[in-house]
């Protein structure tokens, strides 16, 4: 199936991607970010709070937003 | 699902026709090319206080490379993403859509407030705290109304509402906000892909979460200076009745600064002094000097004569071999036993 997939880590591009069937929330985090544990990002589907558990459905919009981002100053 | 709320229906409208002007080519790659200079500056800057020895400066410029790195680093990976090909290419989202993103962010942000007059949307975060240091609640507003160049012109503002400012900055609430613009940093690229996908709610959990990250090595200003004092080492913030180096008497954090055994006074890392001989170490006041090779000693580690446990020991060998090479010498420290006749005078007869 296919979801909507947002990764606000990096660059912020979205992309649809093909899951397979049953792919919870936390099965879709461990494939698509290398690093980071779940609770250091802010994870909305259809831009509402999701828990790791959660089934994703056809056409789910999915976006990961990591709690730390750092921001800059002087050059 | 909440009530219908025609005030965000019509501020969707009007953010329609705004994102319709930021929806453009999302396959352009922007490197900025002073924060490649930059490297080149702080790379020579490194060398050159590493050669003086100025480890404190070496330390603090270090950090600036590595922070300079990562921000290089994060704008080539992102032109990686740019020349990637993708299957979803976000058209500029019709006011429905962004009305469910208006109705998002009133769930993300206690305060989500609509001005159509001024032509603003605006949150207000929950109150800021990094590293124990309250900096109070922020307001950021997306102005609609931007000027006339949107692709240059930053559409929002970050404003303190309750400003927490440093020593001696008048126009910084935050290490990342300056003139109530935010330095976005690691940000810069998911911030602009969000604005023009319309994706309102990310854009401002965006903005949110950098303003709830402290980047030490690249600020406006350090946290240290909120209250006016900072390490003069290592910038962490430290209170006032921190200890003073006694070699600089610049006020120094406990893990910059350590006590002399010998005096017990307290010194920065730089004006302390490593014993050439047990490796201790000591200030400045304390120092020694070998008299033979001028290298600085603890005042345990050299004898009476000055000299350190090296060259007191070559000292030892030269006169060693200097007594089983040469005949004995007549006079001397040692008592010299006289040959039969020796002492005696010739009288001629």
């Amino acid at each position: 199936m296919k979801i909507l997939f947002i990764n606000n880590d990096g660059a912020g591009f979205a992309d649809h991607i093909e899951i397979a069937d049953g792919t919870t929330v936390e099965q879709l985090f461990r494939k698509r970010v290398n690093q980071g544990s779940p609770a250091d990002y802010l994870i909305r589907v259809n831009r509402q709070p999701a828990s790791s558990d959660q089934v994703l459905q056809p056409g789910d919009r999915v976006s990961f937003t990591p709690t730390k981002i750092e921001g800059a100053g002087r050059i | 699902m909440p009530p219908f709320d025609p005030l965000f229906w019509r501020a969707a409208g009007h953010l329609e026709q705004f994102l319709k002007t930021r929806a453009g080519d999302s396959h352009s790659v922007t490197l900025d090319r002073r924060s490649f200079q930059q490297l080149h500056v702080l790379t020579a800057r490194l060398a050159s206080v590493e050669q003086r020895d100025w480890q404190l400066s070496a330390k603090l410029v270090a950090q600036q490379l590595h922070a300079q790195l990562k921000t290089c680093e994060c704008q080539i990976t992102n032109a990686l993403e740019c020349l990637t090909p993708r299957n979803f290419s976000p058209a500029a989202p019709a006011a429905a859509e962004i009305y469910e993103e208006l109705s998002a962010l009133r769930q993300e942000f206690e305060v989500c407030e609509v001005n159509l007059r001024e032509g603003t949307l605006s949150v207000v975060t929950e109150s800021i705290v990094l590293e124990d240091i309250d900096l109070g609640p922020f307001r950021i507003v997306l102005n609609w109304k931007a000027g006339p160049d949107p692709a240059l012109a930053s559409p929002y503002l970050v404003q303190a509402i309750s400003p927490c400012r440093p020593d001696g900055h008048s126009d910084i609430t935050h290490p990342h906000v300056m003139r109530d613009r935010l330095c976005e940093g690691d940000a810069t690229f998911a911030l602009q892909q969000a604005l023009r996908a319309g994706r309102l709610t990310d854009f401002f959990q965006i903005i949110n979460q950098v303003l709830h990250t402290y980047n030490s090595g690249s600020p406006y200003a350090r946290l240290g200076e909120w209250d006016g004092t900072a390490c003069h080492a290592c910038g962490a913030h430290i209170s006032d009745d921190s200890s003073y180096c006694s070699g600089c008497e610049a006020q120094v954090c406990d893990d910059c600064s350590s006590c002399c055994p010998h005096c017990d006074t307290s010194a920065c890392e730089s004006c302390l002094q490593c014993c050439g001989h047990c490796d201790s170490m000591f200030c400045r006041e304390c120092a020694e000097v070998c008299g033979e090779c001028e290298r600085v000693f603890c005042p345990n580690c050299l004898n009476p004569n000055d000299l350190c446990p090296e060259c007191d020991h070559a000292d030892e060998s030269e006169e060693l071999e200097s007594n089983t090479d040469s005949p004995p010498e007549e006079s001397g420290p040692c008592i010299a036993v006289q040959s039969a006749g020796v002492g005696q005078i010739a009288v001629s007869a």
